[in-house]
């Protein structure tokens, strides 16, 4: 399974490493994304996200393939937790490969994406010996996690070198392999309120 | 060195999270007959060890009552993995929709009593229906005893219904039946015209519950407590919802991986107290039960031929829907058999009577993937 992950990475991330390497003059620095989010195991609603809180928080980075005025095609890398009261606590490094429209400081943007999650979960398990008997199962699981997402965004002082934007993002992920009544995917959701800034100025 | 913290923090944060409660099955008097000097005892034995080690399952129950040998109980495994608690026959388990059966008998016996025929009308019977379920107007007490209402099923059909007990248990478990009606059954169409086709469906017996408390002012726990429980002596059963330190718990393989996780939580939440399958019981309890049924010392006559009479309608395969009214017909090695299944994510359990030889058969295992039960053709006969 992490050889399975390391693949899938390796070739999202193959193209991005390659125009970076044709690009001219990569840019000196990279912005950092943080959101904090609600998550719970639905199909796509909004409702209850704040009826439970599942609390999580994701921090990230981008790469442009393409950095315009007007739009950007992103890959993104992060890594994030989350802790789901009743089910899990999952771990994830993920990357999306996304799109991102600007309407004056206004920008709405999308995403697919796919990472690793490692979850410690909260209902017991037990796995068979070999002599028939059921003793405790580790608590903890990796699964591949693809993921699906969209939000809305505002920037201030865009053509500075200090830009920063506040945004939501509505996100759909997936835990797989899963197998209950037919289900080969468990599916999550997740809703963020972010920011994303530069550590250091822009050259 | 900040982005290093986080990195060190979250592993740590992941391990420290911590499992959920599995309350301890605590010592309760369980003094069983002894079946170890039944004559096939042996046989009986190994059959429902092979049934357990084939199901996956921590435990497995089986009752075998026939005529011209003593009933026999046999329990295998175990029934609590965190304590690794010994399954026993005397231990009471979460009985999924063999429940059905009890609410069938309950509504007949209003028939018996004149209190409702099984032509009346939904919207008649709960007049708040009208304009909520389409073609409530149409829609009898047959067509929910017998599944051709075409209302829907959200248990078995609805992923969001699914997904919102994995998500919060504990909100699903709150939730009254008027709620589960109103989120996931209200407003949606028919899956066919009442009355032209068969489809097993949860939302038959909530409405039927309803029915039967709005006619005798009782809760429905309270109803079968009165009029089939207690009569009976089957006193390690019951429908209202209690502590359930006793019962045995669920499992199932969530990942297809082999692993068996505790999911009696989620069983506790979707069932307990339901119409359509929250009986709690006990093998013998269950045996009780079928042998009063079908012997005729819980129904009228009459009233136990209209609950067996199968469904016939062209939509059927061979014209055969294979149900009466809360009864399925099981084709065995035996004849026809009358009786139930039951299941959620962690149980699966079986009550069958054979009426050609009257054996009564009882199989429950504590993991709710489906299962061979070809084993009743070896036994029963």
């Amino acid at each position: 399974m992490n050889t399975l992950i390391k693949h899938v990475l390796l070739i999202l991330l193959a193209p991005q490493i390659s125009m970076a390497q044709d690009r001219p003059s990569p840019p000196a620095s990279r912005p950092l994304t943080v959101s904090v989010f609600s998550e719970s195991v639905s199909l796509p609603t909004f409702r209850g996200f704040l009826r439970t809180l599942n609390v999580g928080v994701r921090i990230g980075t981008e790469f442009y393939y393409r950095n315009r005025t007007g739009s950007q095609l992103i890959q993104t890398l992060n890594l994030g937790f989350y802790h789901h009261r009743t089910v899990h606590s999952g771990l994830y490094l993920n990357t999306e490969f996304g799109y991102r429209k600007f309407l004056g400081n206004l920008y709405a943007e999308g995403f697919i994406g796919v990472g690793g999650l490692g979850l410690s979960q909260q209902l017991r398990s037990y796995r068979q010996t070999e002599t028939g008997d059921y003793q405790p199962a580790s608590r903890f699981l990796i699964r591949v996690m693809p993921s699906v997402s969209a939000g809305v965004g505002y920037r201030f002082r865009p053509f500075t070198p200090t830009p920063i934007s506040v945004y939501a993002r509505y996100e759909l992920f997936g835990e797989t392999p899963f197998s209950n009544r037919g289900i080969p995917v468990l599916p999550h959701s997740a809703f963020h309120i972010g920011t994303r800034f530069f550590l250091h100025p822009k050259s | 060195m900040k982005t290093r913290y986080i990195l060190t923090l979250l592993p740590v944060l992941l391990a420290g999270c911590e499992s959920l409660d599995v309350p301890q099955s605590p010592a309760e008097p369980c003094s069983p007959v002894s079946y170890v000097n039944h004559p096939r005892h042996q046989t009986y034995l190994a059959e429902l060890q092979q049934y357990r080690r084939k199901a996956n399952a921590p435990g497995s129950l089986l009752l075998i009552q026939k005529p011209g040998e003593p009933r026999w109980i046999g329990a295998v495994g175990k029934s609590n993995l965190a304590y690794q608690t010994d399954l026993r026959v005397c231990d009471q388990f979460r009985v999924g929709s063999i429940t059905k059966m009890f609410v069938a008998v309950a509504t007949l016996k209003l028939q018996e009593q004149g209190k409702l025929r099984l032509d009346d009308r939904l919207a008649t019977l709960l007049p708040g229906l009208k304009g909520r379920i389409p073609q409530a107007d149409q829609i009898t007490v047959r067509h929910l005893l017998s599944h051709t209402s075409g209302i829907v099923d959200p248990p078995n059909e609805s992923i969001a219904y699914q997904l919102s007990i994995v998500d919060d248990y504990q909100a699903r478990f709150k939730l009254t039946t008027e709620q589960l009606l109103t989120t996931y059954v209200y407003g949606k169409p028919l899956h066919f015209t009442p009355g032209t086709a068969w489809s097993y469906s949860n939302a038959n017996y909530w409405l039927l519950g309803q029915i039967i408390e709005q006619k005798t002012g009782q809760r429905l726990h309270e109803v079968l407590d009165g009029w089939i429980f207690r009569p009976l002596g089957m006193n390690d059963t019951y429908l209202d919802v209690r502590d359930d330190r006793n019962v045995v718990r669920g499992y199932a393989d969530l990942y297809g991986n082999g692993r068996l996780y505790d999911v009696s939580h989620w069983d506790r939440a979707d069932t307990d107290g339901g119409a359509d399958g929250g009986i709690i019981s006990t093998a013998a309890d269950l045996a009780t039960f079928a042998d009063a049924l079908f012997n005729g010392n819980l129904l009228a006559e009459g009233s136990l031929s209209e609950m067996v009479k199968p469904t016939l309608l062209p939509t059927c395969p061979s014209g055969d829907c294979e149900y009466g009214l809360g009864v399925e017909h099981w084709k065995t090695g035996l004849g026809t058999a009358y009786g139930h299944n039951g299941g959620s994510v962690g149980i699966e359990a079986n009550l069958l009577f054979f009426p050609k030889n009257k054996g009564i058969f009882v199989l429950y295992k504590n993991n709710g993937n489906g299962s061979d039960k070809s084993l009743m053709d070896r036994l029963m006969p």
